[in-house]
């Protein structure tokens, strides 16, 4: 049955959501320019950069040995997780885990980069290092580096990501509780306290004051 | 006085450092003026091909194509690029899909004949083209689900950007691509698990021609 299947449910969730987030919108319409925005920042120090790389890295070991636990017990080894890495292929998978499931992680790295207040050129060049610490040091564990994912990982999932990441701002600009659920869905790592998505300052001019008033949102 | 009281309390609770600008101001990318750097070019539309082997002159048929393109920018008219063109196209019950990853050159020329951003590209590079059996398998592979050949490619490709009043750059672009299929590989699945019967040789001068029209944006 097609309505059994989880992305119709999904789908539908969404919908629902979005119903609510409309009714509530014209409710609580907002006053203020305010508009949820990702800031950017480059003034990274190097250990602020190890850090945020080695969050994702150990990411990358939890989620691996989670969903893959049955074919690590079956096909991985100690011996494979050394002499793959020296041996990369075109890899034999189904369309659905190359573009698919690899775009979805895909764009989980370069939100994750994001989040940390990475422009979008440096999340996508740090997606890139993320996929190929995946490839050439995690996977290896149970198949061969697949030059297929180096390149559709960080690219098809920075695409989905920028766009991903423009639906959540959205939604979160909307500041109704149903879009703000759906900014969340969207963009999970906007949940997180030190994420780099926050609400714009806007600037102010009167007569007889000049000044920024910075607008705050506790989320 | 009150609002300057205000703002200095009101900035206790804000992290100012979230509030700064980006510090690295990046150069517009324009249609026709390029921005030195690193830049994302994404698009899809469709394309046609024909197969064609000592035996076989086969008309694969049109199908969707998704094309991306990684590019580093060195000046204002030349680029160096890895790009990805992801095909499906149907033959009775097989489906085709084919993956052609590349590294090649990008030039923009002076605008001519109406186009403000024409440019040229040239890639090669190696292809990795999966047939799926709907229904009856090839010969050789009545014991597979699928089977993937590789092999190197070439392509070229013409085309020309524009920009739309909120800035946004897209393109239009019409390439042609051809590649040699000269290793297959017969694949069955076992759980998630593809199993493989090892590569061998195509000896019969696989090839596959095809030509896409795209439209994409520079997504950075």
């Amino acid at each position: 049955m097609l309505t059994s299947q989880w992305y119709f449910k999904f789908l539908a969730g969404i919908l629902v959501l979005a119903f609510f987030g409309q009714a509530h919108a014209e409710e609580e319409a907002p006053q203020t320019e305010e508009r949820y925005v990702q800031i950017s920042r480059t003034d990274f120090t190097g250990t602020e950069r190890a850090i945020n790389f080695g969050l994702m890295y150990a990411g990358q070991w939890i989620v691996y040995g989670i969903t893959q636990e049955e074919t690590i017990r079956e096909h991985g080894s100690f011996s494979n997780w050394i002499t793959n890495m020296w041996h990369p292929e075109y890899d034999k998978d189904t369309y659905d885990y190359n573009i698919f499931k690899h775009a979805i992680s895909g764009q989980l790295y370069y939100q994750w980069y994001r989040s940390r207040g990475y422009t979008e050129q440096r999340a996508f060049l740090w997606s890139f290092m993320s996929s190929l610490a995946f490839e050439f040091t995690i996977e290896t564990v149970t198949e061969r580096p697949s030059f297929q994912d180096m390149y559709l990982t960080p690219v098809l999932g920075s695409v989905l990501g920028m766009g991903m990441e423009r639906v959540s701002l959205y939604f979160h600009s909307k500041k109704s509780w149903p879009y703000r659920a759906l900014g969340f869905l969207f963009n999970p790592f906007s949940l997180l306290p030190d994420s780099q998505y926050k609400f714009v300052a806007v600037p102010i001019a009167k007569k007889d004051f000049a000044g920024l008033q910075v607008s705050w949102s506790f989320q | 006085m009150r609002h300057v009281i205000i703002i200095v309390v009101s900035l206790l609770f804000v992290n100012i450092a979230a509030a700064k600008p980006v510090i690295e101001e990046l150069e517009k990318f324009e249609r026709d003026r390029w921005s030195e750097g690193l830049h994302l070019l994404v698009g899809g539309g469709a394309n046609f091909g024909v197969y064609v082997s000592d035996a076989i002159h086969q008309d694969i048929g049109m199908g969707p194509v998704l094309k991306t393109e990684v590019g580093y920018f060195f000046n204002d008219r030349l680029a160096v690029e890895w790009s990805a063109l992801i095909k499906f196209n149907f033959v009775d019950s097989w489906q085709v899909w084919d993956t052609l990853f590349s590294l090649g050159v990008r030039y923009r020329f002076e605008d001519f004949g109406g186009l403000h951003g024409p440019f040229m590209r040239a890639f090669v590079g190696s292809v990795v083209n999966v047939l799926y059996f709907r229904g009856d398998p090839p010969p050789g592979y009545a014991d597979f689900s699928r089977v993937q050949f590789e092999g190197p490619m070439v392509g070229v490709g013409f085309g020309s950007m524009e920009e739309t009043e909120k800035g946004t750059v897209w393109y239009w672009e019409i390439t042609a691509t051809g590649e040699a299929l000269e290793r297959s590989t017969g694949i069955n699945m076992s759980a998630d698990v593809p199993v493989t019967d090892g590569q061998s040789s195509v000896d019969d001068h696989s090839q596959l021609y095809s030509v896409y029209f795209t439209m994409g944006i520079v997504a950075f």
